[in-house]
């Protein structure tokens, strides 16, 4: 009994510590943006802007791996990714160099989905990083209509941040949804948890108007193909 | 018949000369780095070095300007111990070498693999915002940024002049070091003497309180 009583007290110290991890961690990435500038007097020149970009990024368990979901513009990527080049300047190059977290892990590789969408999965080069925050696993169900959700993330904090949201519109094809009110912009990539803290989508977009998440299944997870972050980093924009 | 030297006048001067007194430590301290310097490479002769005297040889090397060969004896030390803790110190001192060579960005990513060994320092923290913001590297700064932050909720970054210093509360004396550090490349060694010897003397204030001597046991500082 007293050997139950122990063990009872331990798993409730393993639980404790496990809940006392965030849910996410924060994505710094540094942005290069290469470019042509034209002159006044004519013809042009090289030029190139390095904006920051932060936001939010989480990990998952699914199907055996454990890997990180983040939005794709985070990283300069996806449908979503606006490159803010000086006006009339004709986008060249883009160099990304991504680090995860207060311990500035760099990724090793990176899973892009099937159809071009707003999210990514990351593995980072260093396995510690799914110590730095909590594993989480999706949930089997859809959220629906008037589902109230917490969403997680960095807005522009150096600490965690949750918010509560209710979906006010889930798309035909159930791939995204649209919340209530607009989040601000550093949820970007945070995590969508539903009533029972399984995570149910990643936010995508963080508009002043209207903020959405896509929502994530085992099989998207598993359609990921994954390639070396190096084919990602450095990028030429084709004409 | 009144004094020559009003008598408030006379105190205030008496605590100005009082106040004084620590400019005088730099020399002596000086002295006593050159002492234990000239000391330990005398017993490198004779015998493998400790891992305590690894690190004291490495701060006295940083305290009396030597900074090439305090970073040597910093990577000879990290490979006689297997505790986190003391590797972390050495990074620590590794970190200030190198960037009192002007070489920031390396000694950002030693000030880096020092962090992750001890996630906890402060001081790994703020060396990282530092250096990160001097070489312009902004998703490492704010990275460490955060991390200040985090381990020091009301800290605020403290921007000095021209160039970013730092850093949270608490560490202030951290950051006036990284200062004097930042302008050995390009102002004379005998003006920022004193702050590196300043800085050598809490490194070895952090050994006292970070290394098992201190807390635990002391096994580890005998680790080869």
């Amino acid at each position: 009994m007293h050997q139950l009583a122990l063990l009872m007290l331990l798993l409730g110290l393993v639980s404790g510590q496990a809940q006392s991890l965030p849910y996410t961690q924060r994505l710094y990435c540094n942005l290069t943006l290469e470019h042509l500038r034209p002159r006044t007097i004519g013809g042009s020149y090289l030029d190139s802007v390095k904006p920051l970009v932060t936001g939010t990024c989480w990990a998952v368990e699914s199907k055996g791996q454990t890997f990180l979901i983040t939005a794709a513009h985070n990283l300069g990527l996806g449908p979503n990714f606006i490159p803010a080049t000086p006006p009339k300047a004709k986008l060249l190059a883009i160099h990304v160099e991504p680090i995860v977290g207060s311990l500035a892990q760099p990724l090793s590789a990176v899973g892009m989905p099937a159809v071009n969408s707003d999210w990514v999965g990351l593995r980072p080069i260093d396995a510690s990083v799914f110590k730095s925050s909590q594993v989480l696993t999706l949930s089997k169900t859809v959220s629906k209509l008037g589902d109230s959700v917490t969403v997680i993330g960095f807005p522009d904090t150096s600490h965690e941040q949750r918010t509560t949201r209710t979906i006010t519109a889930v798309s035909p094809s159930n791939d995204f949804v649209v919340f209530s009110q607009p989040l601000e912009p550093g949820y970007s990539g945070g995590v969508v948890l539903n009533a029972k803290n399984q995570a149910v989508g990643v936010v995508v977009t963080t508009d002043k108007k209207q903020s959405t998440a896509l929502l994530l299944s085992p099989d998207k997870i598993t359609s990921l193909q994954w390639k070396p972050f190096e084919q990602v980093r450095h990028r030429r924009v084709e004409p | 018949m009144r004094p020559i030297i009003p008598f408030g006048l006379l105190a205030l001067l008496l605590v100005a000369l009082t106040m004084r007194l620590p400019a005088a430590e730099p020399s002596e301290a000086a002295k006593l780095f050159a002492q234990q310097r000239d000391e330990l490479l005398t017993q490198a002769q004779a015998r493998s070095l400790t891992t305590k005297e690894h690190f004291d040889l490495s701060v006295a090397l940083l305290g009396a300007g030597q900074f090439a060969e305090a970073l040597i004896v910093t990577k000879l030390g990290t490979g006689t111990t297997k505790e986190p803790q003391v590797k972390s110190l050495f990074s620590f001192v590794a970190a200030q070498a190198l960037g009192a060579q002007g070489n920031y960005e390396a000694a950002g990513e030693a000030a880096l693999a020092g962090q992750r060994l001890n996630p906890l320092s402060v001081e790994l923290a703020a060396l990282r915002f530092a250096y990160f913001t001097k070489i312009g590297n902004a998703a490492q700064a704010k990275s460490a940024e955060d991390t200040l932050k985090q381990l020091d909720p009301g800290g605020q970054p403290v921007l000095t002049g021209a160039e970013v210093i730092a850093i949270a509360k608490g560490v202030i004396e951290i950051a006036m070091t990284i200062k004097a550090v930042y302008e050995v490349s390009r102002e004379t060694w005998p003006r920022i003497q004193p702050e590196v010897e300043r800085l050598a003397v809490r490194m070895t204030e952090l050994w006292a309180k970070l290394s098992p001597s201190g807390t635990r046991s002391s096994t580890t500082l005998r680790t080869r």
